[in-house]
């Protein structure tokens, strides 16, 4: 096995391709790292010298590389559906941008409605465990939420700095463990890169771009008339605390002066509120921004102490007088670095247009919302650029999302196969969310088929896309139509009593009410009963549910808690979701419980139980979390 | 510019009364508005219409312009239509003035009950009207909201349509409904059973409330409820099953024999949910209609209520009989009612005989 140059590789592809420079490596060379030939550690206990062994070899079915909303969202799909999987992720805690070191808000990627499936599951659980909306137990909250999972394994502190290649297949990720002094390698038939640089998949010589491209290449009226290198910069954010009575504030040595009167001449760049950071106190970099990452850091801290600096000592702002740091971002928080190349290059035109993909399987929906790459060191622009375009949710493409020179390489995050232009709005948690539930699925399914996500995409994309749809992913105009659910073959389904939708909506493959149409039943008040019929009898082993977790509703965890209000949010499980419910099967004329849902928090409800012979299924929906009545989207069953 | 939408200012009539309510609209940051509604009575001295003066917008950075706007609803709260004083035009954000078209697209999008603006929240909507960036990272992309469908705003007025609808189709159409209600008799909420279904739906709901059971009233409404909509034979089952016990039972009994499948469902679902004890011999006697019964669910409704009321005899078991030659669904809710019965010989080796011709689908 040799480990290849990627260098050579990746400039003969996408340099060439963009005119855009590739960066060098970035990491020292594995060979070094679990060397201990040289050590002398004496045991006092057993009065020894010894040689720690610190290199191990571990075997996956699937490595996902980087703990961003991504990457939990890959990670926990790939084991669902079967695969063994191992996350890595670099820092002490998940959630990358979202995480309590960087406190980004999980956006959703419309302001409309938000996407289901797992970054909804999160969503609603930290309402559970972390009502006081506390970013640190959001870490755990998010920390509990992966390592409960079966077939994942979770490894923090852990950065995936290599790869070793056989021609065009990632044998294995070169992973430096900080905590543990420990080189890993991680074997694995599939890979996905989360870790929004991409470390793992420029060491693969999977071929990337950065920087922005010129209008023409793609007709994006939005780019620049000419590429060039720069990105989206980064950012750290802040959070204050009111102490009641007035606090002084005296800014570190570093603190870069803030030039108010040049900066608010653009009217986005304004001091709204002094509750949450400011985003447009941005660094951006026109050739490399990841080289270039700690003195950005040293930047945006000296910046931001330069705003706040402004804010309590120019007599400007009375209202934070009383008003005291609580906590500033210490790594920025990042937009923009590599965005590699896969079989679709998904750019402006086709998200305005809504282009429809055969192979869609993930979503978006917000502006292009193009920050200025300059940020807070170029104040002639203005500090976003909020391009209009994005008429309604558009469809992400199954083969966007992974790489088309790596055979066994995914990807999901922001760096995925996008243009700049594209990349401003499909970088948005939620989103980012949504391509990794995917890429995580369809890693699976490569294991489970011995194939590579390229034959997904040319073969089984029905077959992915219904898996996406069961697991509660939602893709715009992509309703489910599979073929394996006994409840579309029912030849009766009966609602105790409709209030309002109907039951025959239960099983039309849309799990979620449209604009054009509504898609649910909904009983009068609870207590209510749901029955299929089918004439001939059917196997049934598991019966699954959509309840109503009301997507048009924000959910959400803020810095600012006036947005709670603001928005019309609510802090809790939904209380319109199903909360008991029970399952009956009849057999033989006479029905039997054969399962029970209780304390339900997620919108999809699976229930498993041994195989019945039957010719009829009731559900009866006992309790929700506070609504009065019992509301439904879907219902499905299998053998 | 004149348009229609301006016209003098309303004159009031001595059969006029004002009321002083609060509304919460979602476009304020207090917690209720208070504002002078007026009812306009007809000859009867029954509410016909209502109105008031609101205004054109909620702003809190003195950019905004603001009117007064005159907006009307009939009797039970639905809008009808706005009026300007003479010397006002409403205005976009960019200060252009509203043409003829914007006036009458407002008048379309107050009119739509169901419009977007229903479900957003203020901020999504000053997000987008004044490209704001309050606030979070990135969050700015309010200017999302600002794609709004072309069809659903006016471009440039989200602001002043979102203020507006809330205005004419808020939480104001409960309190009208509610002065109506007051002002109106049982024998005037009978009438409205002939006007559109929102106001027979208003009858009922008002009829339930004050359990208006009189002899005519129940004659009445058991007459209406065969043509009633699907929303509407609901809010009928609600009413008869506020009545007393004999008067419901009176009234199911009334209009089962008459009942179109649909209807059957609702109120042999009532007689499942009710706590009213029904009179012995009452399932009997429904039973002698199964055979009529078009689909599986009345046909599942009854026979439950015969197995919860343990109402076996031998003229159920006769009944229940004749659907082993229905389709499948019903005649196998039959087959499983039956099988737990005694039955004569001749009754057995018809059951076995099913049996034997069914196996495939029991
Ligand atoms: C300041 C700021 C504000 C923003 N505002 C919003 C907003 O309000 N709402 C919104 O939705 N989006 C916002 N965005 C965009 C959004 O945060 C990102 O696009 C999104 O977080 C990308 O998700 P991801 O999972 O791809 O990557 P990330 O969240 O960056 O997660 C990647 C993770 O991988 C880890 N990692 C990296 N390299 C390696 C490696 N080699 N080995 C192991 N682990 C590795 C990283 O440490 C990180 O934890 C903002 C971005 C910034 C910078």
């Amino acid at each position: 096995m040799k480990r290849r140059d990627f260098f050579k590789k990746a400039s003969a592809g996408a340099v060439a391709a963009t005119m855009v420079p590739v960066i060098g490596k970035a990491a020292p060379a594995p060979e070094l790292l679990g060397d201990r030939k040289n050590d002398k550690w004496y045991q006092v206990a057993t009065g020894k010298m010894a040689k720690p062994d610190r290199k191990q070899t571990l075997e996956y079915d699937v490595a996902v590389i980087g703990g961003g909303m991504a990457g939990i969202s890959a990670a926990v799909s790939a084991a669902r559906n079967g695969a063994k999987t191992v996350l890595v992720q670099d820092r002490p805690v998940l959630g990358g941008n979202a995480s309590s070191e960087m406190r980004v808000t999980v956006n959703q990627g419309s302001h409309k409605e938000r996407e289901s499936g797992i970054v909804e599951e999160i969503l609603i659980e930290n309402w559970v465990y972390n009502p006081q909306d506390s970013y640190p137990i959001w870490d755990h909250v998010l920390y509990g939420f992966v390592t409960r999972q079966q077939n994942l394994t979770l490894m923090l502190n852990t950065q995936a700095i290599d790869a070793t290649m056989d021609g065009n297949v990632i044998k294995s990720a070169i992973c430096w463990g900080s905590t543990n002094e420990t080189e890993f390698t991680i074997n694995a038939k599939q890979f996905i890169d989360c870790s929004g640089d991409g470390l793992l998949a420029a060491m693969a010589g999977a071929e990337y771009r950065t920087g922005r491209e010129s209008k023409s290449e793609f007709g994006e009226d939005h780019a620049p008339e000419k590429a060039d290198g720069w990105t989206m910069g980064d950012c750290i954010m802040m959070v204050t605390k009111d102490m009641g009575v007035p606090v002084p504030f005296k800014a570190p040595d570093y603190a870069i002066p803030f030039d108010y009167e040049a900066a608010f001449k653009d009217k986005h760049r304004r001091i709204k509120q002094v509750k949450e950071g400011y985003w447009w106190v941005e660094v951006g970099n026109e050739f490399d921004i990841i080289a270039d990452r700690e003195n950005i850091r040293h930047k945006l801290m000296a910046y931001f102490y330069g705003v706040w600096d402004y804010i309590k000592n120019s007599g400007n702002h009375p209202e934070a007088e009383n008003i005291a740091l609580d906590w500033v971002g210490s790594i920025p928080g990042r937009r923009e670095s590599r965005r590699f190349i896969g079989d679709t290059l998904l750019n402006q035109v086709d998200l305005s247009s809504g282009k429809i993909f055969d192979d869609a399987v993930a979503f978006g929906g917000w502006s292009f919302d193009e920050h200025n790459p300059g940020g807070i060191e170029d104040l002639s622009q203005p500090a976003s650029y909020f391009h209009k375009g994005i008429k309604e949710l558009y469809q992400i493409p199954y083969s966007a999302l992974y790489s088309r020179n790596i055979d066994n390489l995914s990807l999901s995050g922001r760096n995925v196969s996008v243009t700049h232009m594209a990349l401003s709005s499909t970088r948005i948690i939620g989103t980012c969310s949504t391509m990794g539930q995917a890429t995580g699925t369809a890693a699976a399914m490569c294991v489970a088929k011995g194939l590579n996500p390229r034959d997904i995409r040319n073969k089984h994309i029905n077959q992915l896309q219904e898996q996406l749809l069961r697991d509660d992913a939602f893709i715009p105009k992509r309703p489910a139509k599979d073929v394996n659910d006994l409840a579309r073959i029912a030849d009766a389904i009966i609602g105790s009593s409709t209030l309002s939708g109907d039951t025959k909506l239960l099983v039309d493959g849309m799990s979620r009410d449209r604009k054009d149409a509504i898609h649910h039943w909904e009983a009068e008040g609870l207590n209510a009963e749901l029955t299929l019929e089918w004439k001939k009898p059917v196997k049934i082993s598991q019966v699954e549910l959509k309840g109503e977790t009301v997507v048009s509703r924000k959910m959400m965890m803020h810095k600012n808690p006036e947005k709670y209000t603001r928005q019309g949010q609510i802090k809790a499980v939904p209380p319109e979701l199903i909360k008991t419910a029970s399952i009956e099967a009849r057999v033989k004329g006479k029905w039997i419980k054969v399962a029970k849902i209780e304390d339900n928090i997620t919108r999809l409800m699976k229930t498993n139980f041994e195989q019945v012979k039957t010719t009829a299924i009731r559900i009866k929906f006992e309790e929700t979390w506070g609504y009065e009545n019992a509301k439904l989207y879907e219902v499905r069953c299998y053998s | 510019m004149s348009s229609a939408w301006q016209f003098s200012s309303f004159q009031d009539t001595p059969n006029s009364d004002s009321y002083r309510v609060t509304i919460s609209h979602p476009g304020s940051i207090e917690k209720g508005t208070s504002i002078g509604l007026r009812v306009i009575k007809d000859s009867n001295n029954m509410p016909s219409a209502y109105y008031a003066v609101v205004k054109s917008v909620y702003c809190y950075d003195e950019v905004c312009k603001i009117d007064p706007v005159t907006i009307y609803w009939n009797s039970i709260g639905e809008y009808l239509r706005y009026e300007l004083p003479p010397d006002v035009y409403l205005e976009k954000y960019e200060g252009e003035a509203f043409v003829k078209t914007d006036y009458e697209k407002l008048d379309r999008i107050l009119h739509d009950e169901n419009s977007p603006f229903k479900d957003l929240k203020i901020d999504e909507i000053t997000a987008s009207y004044s490209r704001h960036i309050e606030e979070g990272i990135d969050a700015i992309s309010g200017a999302t909201i600002v794609d709004l469908d072309e069809s659903s705003t006016i471009e440039g007025s989200s602001l002043t349509c979102y203020t507006l609808w809330h205005w004419a189709n808020g939480s104001i159409k409960d309190k009208i409904q509610e002065i109506t209600a007051k002002n109106i008799s049982s024998n005037q909420l009978l009438h409205l059973l002939n006007n559109s279904e929102a106001y027979q739906s208003f009858a009922i709901k008002h009829l339930t409330v004050r359990k208006a059971y009189g002899e005519k009233i129940i004659r009445q409404m058991t007459a209406y409820s065969s043509q009633a909509s699907k929303v509407n034979l609901n809010e009928f089952v609600k009413y008869a099953e506020g009545a007393p016990d004999d008067i419901y039972f009176n009234m199911i009994d009334a209009l089962m024999p008459k009942a179109n499948s649909k209807q059957r469902v609702s109120y042999l679902s009532s007689l499942r949910k009710t706590s009213y004890s029904i009179p012995n011999g009452y399932y009997t006697k429904l039973s002698s209609q199964l055979a009529d019964y078009l689909n599986y669910q009345e046909v599942d409704l009854l026979i439950s209520l015969i197995e919860d009321k343990n109402e076996i005899n031998s003229e159920v078991l006769q009944n229940v009989f004749l659907l082993l030659d229905k389709e499948i669904l019903v005649a196998r809710r039959a087959y499983y009612f039956l099988i737990n019965q005694q039955l004569n010989k001749e009754q057995s080796k018809q059951l076995n005989k099913f049996y034997k011709k069914n196996k495939d689908y029991l």
